[in-house]
Order: C-alpha cells, then structure tokens, then sequence
C-alpha cells in the first residue's frame, strides 16, 4: 500500500517521522496522474507541483495538510494556472489570482498536481460535455459508463488513488452524483460555509465548493482547512465551525415517496440492509413522505433558476474579458462570434431557457413561479427535518449510466430518486454521498442531508456508516 | 404566457448574442415546451402563490464593512502576460466605439 493510500492523518504522520517526503508523494502524484486513462486533467501542474513540493523541507506537526497532493476542480482560479471551465470560451484564459480555497491549501502548504475535467462551466451531469471530451469511470476499463458530473476529473482521480483528495464543485449534485458512481466520499457543506471567491459561477444561489475524499476521518480535517469566513466572499458565512463529539445514535428519516421511485435490485437490498445495520446501532429509522407533487417540480424548478442564474453571470464571458477573441465589425460581431464558438450546444441551451424564463412576458409564470416553489420545497424540507437528524436516501437509482444513455436532455417524468440531491441546493442544506456497495463491479452510493451549519454530525453519521459498509478507503485498482 | 415558437427561441439566443441553428433551435423548442408544461402543473400546487419568491437559501447577514487593506497591485509584466495582443508594453484592445 502506498502513503498515498491511507487516510490524511497517517500520511502526515509518516511525513512528520520523515519516512516519506512531500516530494516524494508528489512525484508518486504525478506518475499516477500520467498513467491514468480516465481523460480526468485539464492540466497536470508537474513543474508548479515540484517546485513547490521540493521546497517544503521541515515537516509542520500541527499541519495535517502539510505536503498533501490533491487535484482541483479547473473552475476554480489558479494563479500562473490555467483555469478554463472545461469551456473553450476560456481557452488560454491564465487567472492572476487564486480562488480562496485554493489559497487556504497554498497557506497549508498542501500540493496542487492538478486541475480537473468538468462539464463545460459545470452545467451538465454526465461528464461529457467539457471541450476535452468524455472523462471515464475508473471502474469501467471498458468506458463505457460515465463517472457523472459535473466535478468528472475530481471524482476520477480520488477513485483511482491519484490523489487523497480533490475539491470540486456542486450546484444540484455536482460532487454527491459522481462520487456516488465512483465509490467515494462527496462532501456538499451548507451554503455559504466555504469561500466561493474565485469560483466561476454557475448559479449562485446554489453554487457550493466542497470536495472529494475516500476516508470518512478525513471530513473534519478537510472542513476544517476550507470553511470559515473570507472578506472576498460576502455570501460566506461567519458561524463557527464546531467540532462534534456526541452520541452517535441519530434520528434518520426516509422519504418513502423518493424510495417508491427506486427499482428493486441490488441497490434497493444493499439501502434497505443499511438501514437494519443503522438500526442495530442505536439509530432510529424515521419513515416519512415529502409529497409527490413537490417531488416532481424539483427538477424542472432547477433548470429554470440555474439556467437564470447563468445566463447573467456568464455574460462577462465574450471574448473580450475572458478567452480567446475574435474579429468583427462590431463588439457585438465579436462577441458573438466568440460565444457562438465558445460555448457548445448544451450551454447555448441553458443560457436561452434562462433568458427565455427571464424575459417580461415568461417573468412571473416560469422565474417567478419556479422562485415560489423553491420556497415551498425548502419549507418542505425544513419541516422534515423537524423530524430527525438526516434525511437518507439513496443517491441515484442505478450505477453509473452507459454513455449512450447521455443524452443530456431534459427528461419528461424525472424520477424523484434521480433529483432529490437538488433539495440541499435549494435549502442550502449540508449533503455528503457516502459509498455503500458494488453491482457489476461497479459502485453506487447512499446520500446523508442535515441541519444547516451542522456539519459535525453529519461527518460523525458518515463514519458510522463507513463502519458499517467497511468500505472506507476504497478505490479502483488499490492494492493490499 | 406568450406562445414559444422557433422565432422566440431565436430571439432568446440573439439576446445573449450567440447563434443556434435549426437542429438547436428545435431541442431548445422542445425543452422549453417541456418546462412550460411542467411549470403549468406545479403551478396547481395548493398554497403555491402565498409563498414569497425565494432567491437565497439563508439571508445574507452582512453586518460590517470591510476595512480597506493596501495590496501591491499587478506588475505591468504580470498584466500584459495575460494578453494576446500587445503594442508597446500596453494591452491593445478592439475598438468598439465609432
């Protein structure tokens, strides 16, 4: 087993006792980096990783991130680094600043070797859609099967053991969805908990940063290195975060209207034997209905607001502030040229629902109204909640789909288990995707929700169930 | 609700200054058809418009300002570094007026 391997607190102890350096976890980085198939890195940062690696010579015993390689989502900035959203719209586009998150790490010293492939400016769930193509599932060497998205490459390299963790980003179940496909822990705090200055927005009011990892220990440490208030950020709240040390024997609800969209198989067995296991430990199983009809006015709720969302904030990218430019008569020629080239068919699409939701006369019957029902949804939510401590739920209704299944359409009749991630980006509520088994030697996982600015139980509920899955650490291709 | 059509799908994608062709313009005709249908039928759901628009999940609590803190600003190097189009160490840009 390499140091890579095992969870944070071990490897920093072999980095304190000296039986490993930060560079030599670097280059093992790298080498995995290079070898891999998965078409996870937009750049792999060999010379920056080095430099800065080769630097770090005395080992900081109370930094558990000190020498920690870890890849990065390639929508978050990165000074001398190029930061291209997966978009050629932000082709050659080198930010002279570093997004917050990434500067925490820098201060921690910890190693970024890369950034990472994501669905063009993180719209889409599959995948595919960045300008470099598909990102592959390490657990299908056939690829075959999407590892989702919209965090891809983030999710490719943890599940392959490139790297002990990678941050990514989620704005309806852009990091719970491919971990859940992947076999990893996907972390979605509460909004505003983590800095998203530097971020390229997608939707801000549902735009969260978080991140990958596959040990449950490592939760805290990870929070504990990104969250916090940030004067860049205004939307960034100043709370504490708190450690948790309580009983672990929690209230856990189960919406019996999202498992009712749930197939019988293996995945619905591997749920339900969770729930026993969870019971045998002191856990009480709260069985409630969120109501159909709110259910089904998730997903097309989303499309609306985010599609809103980005139309505007991503009317900076034209080709003249941001990435490569083209001629025209006019500025109005050049920018659109640049974005008729820049953007590709999935991203003209969101952006005219969005203005097409925004317009005067679609306002109050499609922006407006899909407002209202977010709210709706999110008392919803809350009152649930009353109930208990999570609500817990599967994280998809099957393994990672076929890629001839992508079609990334709006469906007719979304199924409530496909879409029920949306409701901690509408509520803002803290979400994390935790491995729970294998079908066809491909992973699916189970998805914990909890109270706003309670991440601490939460990372201790996702401990016990790490316990009882047994599947912490996991990832493709490891080895004894 | 104003009847979407080929031509109103075009209007959208003019107004955010990018061309779709027909073969986009029809999934886009059909999504939106789509959206609409499903928005009609949410639109039914009891005790729907007592409810005030929502924008963010939590309200922004901004209580202070933020003090002003003197940073180095870019070097001229570091600036231009970034720019395709260069003349005489300044960023030369599209002209966009007259």
């Amino acid at each position: 087993m390499s140091y890579l391997d095992l969870p944070l607190s071990q490897i920093h102890i072999s980095l304190v006792q000296k039986k490993v350096t930060p560079l030599d976890l670097t280059q093992e980085a790298l080498t995995r980096a290079k070898a891999s198939q998965d078409n996870a890195f937009e750049y792999i940062a060999e010379n920056e990783a080095l430099a800065f690696a080769s630097a770090l010579l005395e080992p900081e015993e109370d930094n558990l991130l000190w020498g920690i390689p870890y890849a990065a989502k390639d929508n978050l900035s990165t000074k001398g680094i190029p930061t291209t959203a997966s978009s050629n719209s932000l082709n050659g586009y080198v930010p002279s600043f570093d997004a917050t998150v990434i500067a925490r790490l820098k201060e921690k010293k910890a190693v970024l070797i890369g950034k990472t492939t994501l669905d063009e400016l993180a719209m889409g769930g599959s995948g595919t859609t960045g300008h470099k193509g598909a990102t592959f599932n390490p657990y299908d060497q056939s690829h075959q099967r999407m590892i989702g998205g919209s965090s891809c490459g983030s999710a490719a390299v943890v599940a392959s053991g490139i790297v002990p963790f990678a941050l990514g980003s989620d704005t309806g179940d852009s990091i719970r969805k491919p971990a859940g496909y992947s076999g990893i822990i996907g972390v979605k705090p509460t909004w505003g908990r983590i800095s998203r200055f530097g971020l390229f927005p997608f939707a801000p009011s549902m735009d969260h940063v978080g991140y990958f990892t596959r040990h449950a220990e490592d939760l805290p440490i990870l929070f504990e290195a990104l969250a916090g208030p940030d004067p860049k950020d205004l939307t960034c709240s100043s709370l504490p975060v708190q450690n948790f040390d309580g009983d672990k024997t929690f209230r856990i609800i189960v919406l019996d209207d999202v498992m009712a969209s749930l197939p019988s198989g293996v995945i619905r067995d591997a749920f339900e034997g969770s729930l026993e296991k969870l019971e045998v430990r002191g856990c009480e199983i709260v069985h409630l209905e969120f109501g159909l009809d709110l259910l089904k006015a998730i997903y097309p709720t989303y499309i609306i607001l985010s599609s809103a969302e980005a139309s505007s904030n991503d009317a900076n990218i034209d080709g003249l502030k941001f990435g490569p430019y083209h001629a025209g008569e006019s500025y109005q020629e050049a920018m659109a040229k640049a974005r008729s080239n820049g953007f590709s068919e999935l991203i003209r699409r969101r952006f005219a629902i969005g203005s097409f939701a925004l317009s005067e006369e679609n306002r109050e019957t499609m922006f407006v109204r899909a407002q209202r029902i977010r709210s709706m949804i999110v008392e919803r939510v809350n009152e649930v909640l009353q109930k208990g401590d999570f609500i817990y739920l599967p994280t998809a209704s099957s393994i990672a789909p076929l890629f001839s299944d992508a079609l990334e359409r709006l469906p007719k009749d979304p199924l409530p288990v496909n879409h029920h991630l949306i409701l901690g980006n509408f509520a803002g509520l803290p979400s994390i995707n935790m491995p729970l088994g294998y079908e066809r030697g491909m992973p699916f996982g189970a998805t914990l929700m909890g109270h706003a600015f309670q991440e601490g139980p939460l990372f201790a509920a996702c401990s016990l169930l790490e316990d009882i899955t047994g599947l912490g650490g996991a990832y493709f291709g490891e080895k004894d | 609700m104003k009847g979407i059509t080929l031509e109103s799908v075009n209007e959208a994608a003019n107004r955010l200054l990018f061309d779709m062709d027909e073969k986009e313009c029809q999934a886009l005709l059909g999504e939106l058809l789509l959206l609409r249908a499903q928005m009609e039928k949410a639109g039914d759901i009891e005790g729907l418009d007592s409810h005030e628009p929502m924008v963010y999940p939590f309200p922004c609590e901004i209580s202070s300002l933020r003090d002003d803190v003197p940073e180095t600003p870019l070097s001229v190097e570091g600036v231009i570094g970034h720019s395709c189009s260069i003349k005489d160490n300044q960023i030369k840009v599209p002209k966009v007026v007259g």
